[in-house]
């Protein structure tokens, strides 16, 4: 019940075309394939087979064969088989059979924390983790990113090629992905950016029950959502996951796994788990989400930011490791021949001191204070309004990683106090 | 395993700039250059008065440039440009025949149907004449389409005086008022000194039927908005356009955010009642 992989030379063969012009058709999205570790493009006979029909090509019979019995039989296990059960010992194997499409990045340990790393070897992935340095927002909105590649001679510029490999990441807690469908709300508004859809709507997410600690407060801005933006989420119930599936893509890569189906116990154990997850986050806030834009626009003169200004060094940590910002800067760099270069963008931070400087020097939001009110504002107040919830998912980072110990969560709970004795 | 490429239908290639020719280069002020450009695909750029685009030098990055031409001089625009930081620096120079990068035109600019039958009074201070005159030059064009025209502008030193040959056309036209001044005067100034608010002073202007539309710097916006207060001009006849760092022009990077607002996308040009209560706007 094995997907037939085909190779540039096949597809070239039954076309009539040299293989040069089948990569070129993958290279400009025309035709979807993966590539072999050797870096060899592999196309899935059913991706052909749809490429095929839209160029209205014929079909060779025996790629139709293949794939039709794949589908049926997939279809039949799995209509009534949404919640399986995976032993802990075969995660591996998950892994494996995900990196025959995808990039695997899954967390590892690093330091007293973890890290969101590409997986070379699925013996590094620890599921069972508190939190990471920096969330898996970087893998749909890198840190640098590439957006142009230019000739400053001839002017030519153009976008650079997508990565022909997509990503799947592995082991995402809900909070972080709620911060990533937070991302998709902001880069679809307006205009949609193509730089960044191109790669995240290829990805694969499968989530994990969390381990909470006391900086986490999910429940408290409703961002406990387990079934939400995942492909696939896995519930920790000891010896096994309780694998929930929500997309076709997801199920997909579950194949071969020697998953059997949930039963009534394994199911309460998923609920138990689940439950855990939210009463365990350990950060305690006092004004529930639904009044903090308000809270944000009455404490706006509030002591209290003055106070926080004066703490705060201006280093924007709490930006970077931020699941939900995305404000960045934009640099162009000349290759050593300095006729050739690249434009990328940057994450930035307004907390720095130039982020809301013109050219003629003036800055909009010189006082750190008020750079702290701004972040306070983002989270909980402008963005918010218009996405319906808040845009701080409780992840607690900027808390465990802030130098001067500024908490989101304090303020909160100090602003309710400064505006009731306002 | 087959990998979808579900692609969002709506996903636009944001960050592409057109190539575009400088037809013209004009040194205007010791600081300030104006440059004509035409779009290489021959197309008009289609802007607003007000408008801005995002201007492209490769190696140097790119930087909103308020576009200073008023869309009724068709095939070729304008930018006035000060030499301030490394890229502006770069574009001033190259020569006529050079290649620079257009986006845009980005933001709302100039609400040219509203103000039709109004009397206009302009405010330009210093720089802020450059997206003005886009306005003022539309108004001009379509005479007809708007009552009494006023102008006021004002600068530092008679150096910084810009578009000095259009300034004496202004001046000469029966139909428009334009006074200018400068905050100091040399040898062989003989106008007005002072700060424009004292140009203001001196006018009379009809709130009810005048709207007032105000570009400078932010010192300016609080002075001149107080005086136009006294005047008892109402705060939804008072437009405003504000400079922020306008990184991407799409509303994505975040550096041009004033509250709860992106000026790039909302703005520039604001209806001063509508952010006069931002504690971020001036």
């Amino acid at each position: 019940m094995t997907d037939r992989l085909l190779g540039t030379t096949d597809i070239a063969r039954h076309c009539g075309v040299t293989t040069e012009t089948v990569v070129s058709w993958i290279k400009s999205g025309k035709l979807n394939a993966c590539s072999t570790p050797g870096g060899r493009y592999r196309i899935a006979a059913r991706n052909c087979i749809e490429f095929l029909k839209e160029y209205g090509m014929p079909v060779p019979e025996d790629w139709i064969g293949d794939d039709e019995d794949a589908d049926q039989q997939t279809d039949e296990e799995s209509s009534h088989m949404n919640q399986l059960v995976l032993p802990k010992t075969n995660v591996p194997r998950l892994v494996d059979n995900l990196r025959k499409s995808y990039r695997v990045f899954g967390p590892v340990p690093r330091g007293n924390s973890s890290a969101f790393v590409e997986l070379d070897d699925a013996a590094e992935l620890q599921l069972d983790y508190t939190t990471t340095i920096l969330p898996p927002k970087k893998l749909v909105l890198p840190a640098q990113e590439e957006l142009l590649e230019f000739n400053t001679q001839t002017w030519q510029a153009r976008e650079p090629e997508p990565d022909t490999k997509p990503v799947a990441a592995l082991g995402v807690h809900p909070c972080d992905m709620q911060g990533i469908l937070r991302l998709d709300f902001v880069f679809r508004k307006g205009q949609a950016e193509s730089n960044y859809f191109d790669r995240r709507d290829r990805m694969l997410f499968i989530g994990t029950s969390c381990n909470p600690d006391e900086s986490c407060f999910c429940s408290a801005v409703g961002t406990n959502k387990f079934d939400e933006g995942f492909d696939l989420f896995l519930t920790d119930i000891g010896q096994s996951y309780l694998v929930s599936i929500l997309t076709d893509r997801g199920r997909e890569v579950l194949k071969g796994l020697g998953t059997k189906a949930a039963d009534e116990i394994d199911l309460n154990e998923m609920a138990k788990a689940r439950e855990r997850c939210s009463t365990h986050a350990g950060g305690q806030m006092q004004p529930s989400a639904s009044t903090l834009p308000l809270l944000a626009k009455d404490g706006e003169d509030a002591a209290l930011w003055e106070d926080i200004g004066s703490r705060c060094l201006a280093c924007g940590t709490c930006n970077l490791v931020c699941p939900t910002c995305y404000c960045f800067d934009v640099r162009d760099e000349l290759n050593l021949d300095l006729k050739s270069g690249k434009r990328s963008r940057f994450w930035d931070s307004c907390q720095l001191d130039e982020f809301a400087e013109v050219a003629g020097g003036e800055s909009f939001r010189k006082e750190r204070s008020n750079r702290q009110k701004h972040r306070f504002n983002r989270k909980f107040r402008y963005l918010a309004g218009e996405y319906g919830a808040p845009f701080c998912v409780g992840c607690g980072r900027c808390i465990r990683q802030c130098v001067a110990k500024i908490s989101i969560l304090e303020t909160a709970n100090d602003l309710e106090k400064a505006v009731a004795n306002l | 395993m087959p990998v979808e490429k579900t692609a969002c239908s709506c996903s636009e290639k944001l960050y592409l700039p057109r190539p575009a020719t400088i037809v013209k280069v004009r040194q205007v002020t010791p600081t300030e250059k104006l440059f004509e450009l035409r779009l290489d695909d021959g197309s008009d750029l289609g802007h607003q008065p007000g408008q801005f685009v995002e201007v492209s030098l490769f190696g140097y990055g790119e930087a909103p440039i308020s576009v200073s031409s008023s869309p009724t001089r068709k095939g070729t625009f304008e930018l006035c440009v000060r030499a301030a930081g490394s890229l502006t620096n770069a574009m001033h120079k190259l020569p006529e025949g050079a290649t620079i990068g257009i986006r845009g035109p980005y933001g709302n600019g100039f609400d040219t149907e509203q103000l039709k039958g109004k009397d206009i009074l302009f405010i330009g201070g210093g720089i802020g004449l450059v997206p003005l005159r886009s306005l003022i030059n539309y108004v001009l064009d379509n005479r007809g389409d708007y009552g009494k025209t006023t102008i006021l502008y004002g600068t530092k030193s008679p150096a910084e005086i810009l578009f000095t040959d259009e300034l004496k056309a202004w001046e000469e036209d029966p139909t428009v008022d334009f006074r200018m001044t400068v905050d100091r005067g040399d040898e062989n100034w003989t106008g007005h000194i002072g700060v424009i608010t004292t140009l203001l002073e001196d006018l009379e202007t009809g709130p009810a039927t005048t709207y007032a539309v105000v570009v400078g710097p932010p010192i300016m916006y609080k002075f001149v908005l107080l005086s136009l207060r006294s005047q008892d001009f109402r705060d939804d006849h008072v437009i405003v356009s504000l400079e922020r760092r306008m990184k991407c022009g799409v509303g994505k990077c975040g550096h041009c955010q004033m509250n709860s607002i992106y000026v790039c996308q909302d703005g520039p040009v604001f209806n001063y009642a509508r952010i006069k209560d931002f504690p971020e706007a001036f």
